[in-house]
């Protein structure tokens, strides 16, 4: 009898065992990221630690990390990111590294500069949302819309200082969408980026200028600045700054392409790159990374590989990158 | 910012824990350790802790990048000091009188001032921060693109100081330092310049690659060949024996107090300079230990003087704490470490801007009292570290010096994780090599090398802005105020040099 307990209790133990691995398997397989789980990946950023890209990207491997899959985030500035870009696409494609760029440096500067690299030189893995970039002005200049302020320059050409991030450069375009200057006689300066933007704009030597929202938040809610529009690929309304509309109420069917994605060097393995992918949409869609993402101004939303394509090669390359072409060709 | 009793006592009750001064040593160990590894600097290990902010306090996880910064800042000079190699771009200025106080045996010396004036430095500019946070944080969006134009001719009139007692090969400095700036980006419209083809020259030549190389690489050389031709030579780098080495003079009273002149001037250009957006330590401490050189009654500066390390140590680390007044103003990030201390504040949920003394007192508070408290610990670990560094310039030069190059190309990489940035150190090196055989001054090329990039895109930025207009450069009192400073002191210094025939210092790492 004593021996049939024995039994039973193994033969229990055994059933249990048993269920517990096939349990333990099939939620294995149930998650698409099973392929990486445990290996470990470089993370290129284009810019210095600390900016919006290099934020972001940190935000991601402490999501990802949860997932057992090891983020290395590096800092390669230079080139305005395309240094970075470059030293991914010559890496080996087996070589678990990704570029975490924005379509300046993946789309807009290879095909209109000689860096190196083309935009098929990359596969790329998954876009993530991007920053929202808006249009401001000091609050004393006394504009308070988008159309008080092209009546303004209209009414004074050749007055107005605009101060962007950009010359020849998609930034520098993104004006042109805003404000025409084949319609509107205006002065453009090239700031050095959004922290000069803000700076310049404090000390009164620009008078309109177009920089991140995170950037252009803290005045705006101290009423230090007013904010006319935005220009953000993800949505027409953007949380922190409801009342902002977007330039395409103002009449201009345009968004700025910011969109940061994780790009891997051309060739790199389907499953693997399907299981980056899944898993990079599993952290996008956490309330922690969307509140992260929130709080540097960006919004974030999971695309598959099929919509960052559709995104990057479709919309930007076909259809945007020609018309960027044709605007620099007349610069 | 009105004083409020109830958020500084829990600031004092939140930073006076052994855990927050257990991340404050971690921090300046790492950054005085970091600081004295060429081209690692202490960028690099804020970069890596930054990631600890998410799971951190914040008064530890800001007292270890706090410590950090300021152990980094001072760390370079160790280095810079005991073998002409400067850890951080900041101490390259201290490397010819720090270097030359080395070479005649006086290096705890000079490690000892270069320990106490950017201590003192960094001290009084924690103290501006908390007293002058709002008075000096308004008038910095003063600076626009005709002011910083202003103040960049400033900085490079020194050039024509420092080439004017042999113009010819001092204008072939600053002319090589001038072409070296230019290459890579156009710093306002993008395009790319002077890239002979070299896709790696369109980041153009980086400023830790470049000053590593510059200084380091001719004083490898110069030593490795005193290893070949005579060993017994250099079995150690400065005179005396070991025992002598046991009895070698600390800095006096006397000394440091007869480098006021250097510690003052440093300190208020030091805070002056890095409440600016631009170059931060590296400009402040070659813009003062310039300024000092035209006051000083040191017959050695330049050729081994405690001023001189004086004048660009305080002026270096006086800019750490006023890097964040921009910052704490406005939300500017007016350096590459302000812009990491910020985002390591977003990441702690702490959003920076004009609101934050406001909205988060407490937190304003508790940065202060870690600024403050870092520099205690600084001091210590100073200290203790100084005869470690002292004994090491006395190593057998044929360990010593083969180490130092492994170092400098691991850390030239690491910086940026650029192997080209190797390449652009060797070259650098070279060009410090021909400096050194011709006897060309060095000075004007640095300056010239640091300044002209910003000058360039202030002057076009300017430019752009008032629509080709040149008299956008003389609007503002603070534009009309800096072109005559520096007009007055051309003049004052022509005058003086006629009337006196004043022999102006070299600022060369002189054997």
């Amino acid at each position: 009898m004593k021996i049939m307990k024995k039994i039973s209790l193994l033969l229990l133990v055994f059933v249990f065992a048993i269920g517990m691995l096939f349990a333990g398997t099939e939620v294995q397989a149930e998650e698409p990221w099973a392929e990486i789980v445990g290996e470990s990946f470089d993370l290129i950023v284009g810019y210095d630690a600390g900016g919006s890209h290099d934020l972001s990207a940190r935000y991601l491997a402490e999501g990802l990390a949860e997932l057992d899959i090891d983020i290395d985030v590096s800092n390669m500035p230079g080139g305005d990111a395309t240094e970075a870009a470059y030293h991914v696409v010559t890496s080996d494609p087996d070589s678990n590294i990704l570029f975490w760029g924005h379509p300046p440096a993946a789309v807009f500067d290879p095909a209109t500069q000689d860096v190196g690299y083309e935009y098929e030189d990359f596969d790329p893995v998954a876009s993530i949302g991007s920053p929202t970039f808006v249009l401001t002005a000091r609050t004393e200049q006394g504009w308070e819309s988008y159309e008080e302020l092209v009546e303004y320059i209209e009414e004074n050409p050749g007055q107005v200082v605009v101060g962007g991030q950009g010359m020849n450069h998609p930034m520098h375009y993104a004006i042109e969408m805003m404000l025409p200057m084949d319609e509107l006689d205006y002065n453009y300066v090239n700031l050095g980026g959004g922290a000069d933007v803000q700076s310049n704009l404090l000390g009164g030597h620009v008078d309109v200028g177009h920089l991140s929202l995170s950037a252009a938040l803290p005045l705006y809610e101290d009423d230090e600045l007013e904010v006319f529009l935005h220009t953000s690929t993800e949505t027409e309304r953007v949380d922190l700054a409801p009342d902002v509309p977007h330039l395409r109420e103002v009449g201009t069917d345009f968004s700025e392409p910011h969109t940061l994605t994780a790009f891997a060097p051309e060739g790199i393995d389907p499953d693997v790159r399907e299981a980056l992918n899944a898993a990079i949409q599993e952290v996008v869609q956490t309330e922690e990374f969307q509140a992260n993402m929130e709080d540097i101004g960006f919004e974030a939303s999971p695309y598959s590989i099929e919509e960052t394509e559709e995104f990057l090669g479709q919309e930007l390359v076909e259809e945007v990158l020609p018309e960027y072409e044709e605007w620099l060709e007349a610069q | 910012m009105a004083f409020e009793m109830e958020a500084f006592m829990g600031a004092l009750s939140v930073v006076f824990a052994l855990d927050t001064f257990l991340f404050i040593l971690i921090g300046v160990i790492i950054g005085i350790s970091f600081g004295a590894i060429p081209g690692l600097a202490h960028t690099m290990p804020i970069a890596i802790a930054l990631p600890l902010t998410l799971v951190l306090p914040i008064h530890q996880s800001m007292g270890l990048l706090i410590g950090t910064y300021k152990g980094g800042t001072y760390g370079g000079s160790i280095t810079a000091i005991s073998f002409a190699t400067p850890g951080t771009s900041g101490a390259a200025a201290t490397v010819a009188d720090g270097y030359a106080l080395t070479k005649l045996g006086k290096g705890k010396k000079a490690l000892q001032m270069a320990l106490y004036s950017s201590i003192f430095g960094d001290s009084i500019s924690d103290i501006a921060l908390i007293f002058l946070v709002i008075p000096i944080g308004m008038v910095a969006p003063d600076f626009g693109p005709a002011e910083l134009t202003a103040l960049y001719i400033m900085a490079l009139s020194l050039v024509v100081i420092l080439a004017a007692d042999n113009p010819g090969k001092g204008f072939i400095s600053a002319g090589v330092g001038f072409f070296l700036a230019v290459i890579g980006r156009d710093v306002v419209t993008g395009t790319l310049r002077f890239g002979f083809g070299i896709r790696e020259l369109q980041a153009g030549f980086s400023l830790i690659p470049f000053l590593m190389g510059f200084f380091a690489v001719p004083e490898i050389v110069r030593q490795m060949r005193k290893v070949f031709v005579n060993p017994e030579s250099v079995e150690n780098l400065g005179e005396g024996s070991a025992e002598e080495l046991k009895e070698e003079e600390g800095l006096t009273f006397k000394e440091l107090l007869s480098s006021w002149r250097g510690l003052s001037i440093g300190t208020f250009l030091g805070i002056f300079l890095g409440a600016l957006p631009g170059p931060g330590a590296t400009l402040s401490s070659y813009t003062s230990y310039s300024v000092v050189g035209q006051f000083t009654k040191d017959k050695d500066y330049g050729k081994g003087s405690l001023e001189g390390v004086a004048a660009a140590e305080s002026a270096n680390n006086a800019t750490c704490g006023a890097t964040f007044i921009p910052m704490l103003t406005f939300g500017i990030p007016g350096s590459s470490i302000a812009a990491m201390l910020m985002a390591a504040l977003i990441m702690e949920g702490i959003p920076v801007g004009p609101r934050v003394m406001v909205d988060h007192t407490e937190t304003v508070y508790i940065l202060f009292l870690l600024l403050l408290l870092a520099n205690p610990f600084n001091f210590i670990m100073g200290k203790i570290l100084i005869p470690v560094y002292t004994r090491l310039t006395k190593l057998p030069a044929r360990f010593l010096w083969p180490a130092i190059s492994v170092l400098l190309v691991m850390g030239t990489y690491a910086y940026n994780n650029r192997p080209f940035d190797v390449v652009i150190m060797i070259i650098s090196g070279v060009i410090g090599c021909f400096f050194y055989w011709f006897k060309i001054s060095d000075g004007p090329l640095v300056l010239a090398f640091l300044v002209a990039p910003f000058f360039e895109q202030n002057f076009r930025q300017a430019l752009l802005i008032s629509g080709g207009d040149y008299g956008y450069f003389l609007q503002s009192n603070i534009s009309r105020v800096l072109w005559l400073v520096t007009l007055a002191s051309l003049i004052w210094f022509f005058w003086k040099k006629i009337k006196n025939g004043h022999e102006e210092p070299e600022m060369r790492v002189s054997d």
